[in-house]
């Protein structure tokens, strides 16, 4: 061996096997050579572990066990993931796998909870078209005022809803509009998709809670005024519409045309195809007691039957949007009685405006002055809404506040929600000419006690705006 | 040609001094020489094979370098207080050597499963004493230089896989 391969030996060194020749040539040279001295220092270290009995055993008992395993069965596959390359694989695969787990996962939630989110839509007060269906398809028959408390399917309206229960007014049946959507129709009332109104229906509840302490103010209801066959509280017959009530003594915005379709009277198309009203809630008494204080006037807890919208578009003739108002003062005994405008406003805090519609509708009501400008009456600023729902079938009282000044209440109807307007818009509202108006007051020759007027708007599209202006002078 | 004691302890002196002062200091690396020689001269007169006596001047070394580098930890190198006052400790009784040394054991055992079989082979052959020649019958090898080589290469990739030293 050259002297310059003596470094070959430097392994024998180290195990102590080389031959006494070896280990003569590799010292010489060591002493010769720095770099190979030095190796032989270095392997020193290796050389006094391996002058250990116990640790060369160990070597060894592990050297046999591998020289064994070739022999033996084949290495176990998890061996190759012992090498960095297949571990970086096997790592990589193993992320794969989980991350297409988790989307997968993920996927099926987002599946699952789409419906929730559609139910959460659909609670919105969005439009449905009103149901042509007979009043047992679409609402219940029990009267509402006594039906238990509705299941409620959104928990987001069931909040809303609930924390809206203690500003119930007078007129108990008319409630704050939870889910109203407050910007959601211009002006003009923008056409709501069919589909939106499709999914209104759904989840709408069928039932709505009875408002204990609520001023129904089913003025015309109480034993105060004589029950006639024609009142508004009375459900129609089915042959209502063949009824002719009194001639109405005051006439639509003076549309010619209008009056020649008086022959249609409003007041009949309100109750033509009536569903909603309820049975007993005719000649019922005021569930206030006489004590009882009037509320301020505020929108009260709304909770709109969206199931009676349960038909579909185009499916039935739409029933003609009506509007039936007039003003009503309560009596001592927790009555109430139906009179004139100037009346229910000298009253003071036990006159009100009455309101009743006959579908659910979103209602709106602006308050114009000749000195100030316009202000969104009801529901009020503090309501947080442009709008509210009022069931269809109830009437439903708002409590007037004392006034000085002739003033002008614009009440828009519709199906679908109201936004907010400006001055200018508010100033701008006309009656449509294709709307009917007819009042009813006591002295008609039929002998009726009521007093109120009923305002008919015969476009059948869902989006109709109904507009009805109520001049009050104080 | 023979070399005698002497010889051989003037040649180890210089072949010590060298590698002390490549890892130590200078004075520092003198003293571990001086240190060395003097052990083989008292403790062992008796050893005048060149076999014999350069393997026992790498163990001294060792342990003399050993003693240095811990005493240069625990005092620190700029520590001027003299050394020779310090007794050198048993290695065999410290637990911090027993550890290092159970480290090592561990780390060599990790490295011994990564070789190749060949390697494994050879080295097995080793550990059970077999000198080169013999190793060269089993391995049915016709060239004592193969084996050389092999166990060159082995050694370099067990040395690879303990992290390029011993210790």
């Amino acid at each position: 061996m050259p002297e310059h391969e003596l470094e070959k030996l430097l392994g024998g060194f180290a195990a102590d096997t080389l031959t006494p020749e070896e280990r003569d040539r590799l010292f010489t040279a060591a002493l010769h050579d720095q770099e190979l001295f030095n190796a032989l220092a270095d392997e020193q270290a290796l050389k006094e572990l391996l002058a250990d009995p116990a640790v060369r055993g160990r070597l060894l008992d592990q050297l046999h066990q591998a020289a064994a395993a070739p022999a033996g069965p084949p290495r176990s596959w998890l061996d190759g993931f012992k090498q960095p390359a297949r571990l970086a694989l096997a790592g990589g695969l193993a992320a794969a796998v989980a991350a297409i787990v988790l989307g997968t996962k993920l996927y099926q939630d987002s599946l699952r909870q789409s419906p929730q989110q559609a139910a959460t839509e659909e609670s919105a007060p969005a439009f449905t078209p009103p149901s042509s269906d007979p009043p047992s398809a679409a609402i219940p028959a029990a009267p509402l005022r006594d039906e238990a408390p509705e299941p409620i399917a959104n928990e987001h309206r069931r909040s809303s809803t609930e924390s809206n229960t203690g500003e119930a007014l007078q007129g108990g049946q008319m409630k704050r509009e939870t889910s109203a959507s407050p910007n959601t129709e211009p002006q003009s009332s923008p056409p709501m998709a069919p589909e939106s109104a499709g999914r209104s229906s759904r989840d709408k509840p069928e039932h709505e809670p009875a408002q204990p302490g609520l001023d129904r103010d089913k003025a015309e209801e109480t034993p105060a005024v004589p029950a006639q066959p024609t009142r508004p509280e009375t459900p129609e017959p089915p042959a209502v519409p063949a009824h002719r009530p009194p001639a109405p003594r005051a006439q639509s915005a003076g549309s010619a045309a209008m009056a020649a379709a008086q022959r249609e009277s409003a007041r009949a198309l309100f109750y033509a195809t009536e569903p909603e009203r309820s049975e007993q809630a005719v000649g019922a008494r005021e569930e206030r007691g006489p004590g009882s204080q009037p509320e301020a006037r505020q929108p009260l807890r709304a909770e709109p039957k969206m199931r009676r919208f349960s038909a579909t578009p185009g499916s039935a003739p739409v029933k003609p949007l009506g509007l039936r108002y007039g003003f009503a003062i309560r009596a001592a005994d927790g009555t109430a009685r139906e009179t004139d405008a100037a009346t229910a406003l000298k009253s003071g805090d036990q006159g009100r405006l009455t309101i009743e519609v006959n579908q659910d509708a979103f209602l709106q009501i602006w308050k114009t002055t000749d000195s100030s400008a316009p202000e969104l009456w009801f529901p009020t600023e503090d309501a947080g809404q442009t709008s509210v729902t009022v069931p269809g079938g109830r009437r439903q009282g708002i409590p007037f506040s004392q006034e000085q000044q002739p003033f002008t209440l614009v009440v828009r109807l519709s199906r679908v929600p109201l936004g907010t307007l400006t001055e200018q818009e508010v100033a701008a509202l006309a009656v449509p000419s294709n709307q009917l108006e007819e009042t009813v007051t006591p002295d008609q020759p039929a002998g009726s006690q009521e007093q109120a007027t009923y305002v008919i708007n015969k476009n059948s599209s869902p989006t109709v705006q109904l507009i009805a202006k109520i001049a009050v002078a104080p | 040609m023979t070399m005698d004691r002497e010889q051989i302890l003037g040649a180890l002196r210089e072949r010590i001094l060298t590698l002390a002062t490549s890892r130590l200091s200078r004075e520092p690396a003198e003293d571990l020489t001086q240190d060395v020689l003097v052990v083989l001269e008292e403790k062992y007169p008796h050893v005048h094979d060149l076999t014999e006596l350069v393997p026992l001047a790498f163990q001294v070394l060792r342990f003399k370098m050993l003693d240095a580098y811990r005493k240069s930890v625990r005092r620190s190198e700029y520590n001027q207080a003299s050394i020779d006052s310090m007794p050198l400790a048993d290695s065999s009784g410290d637990p911090a050597t027993l550890l290092e040394r159970k480290e090592t054991v561990e780390r060599l055992l990790v490295a011994m499963r990564r070789l190749g079989d060949r390697c494994r082979e050879l080295f097995k052959w080793k550990l059970e004493g077999k000198t080169f020649p013999e190793i060269q019958k089993l391995m049915g090898q016709t060239s004592i230089n193969t084996i050389y080589t092999w166990d060159l290469r082995c050694r370099k990739q067990l040395l690879g896989l303990m992290g390029g030293s011993w210790e």
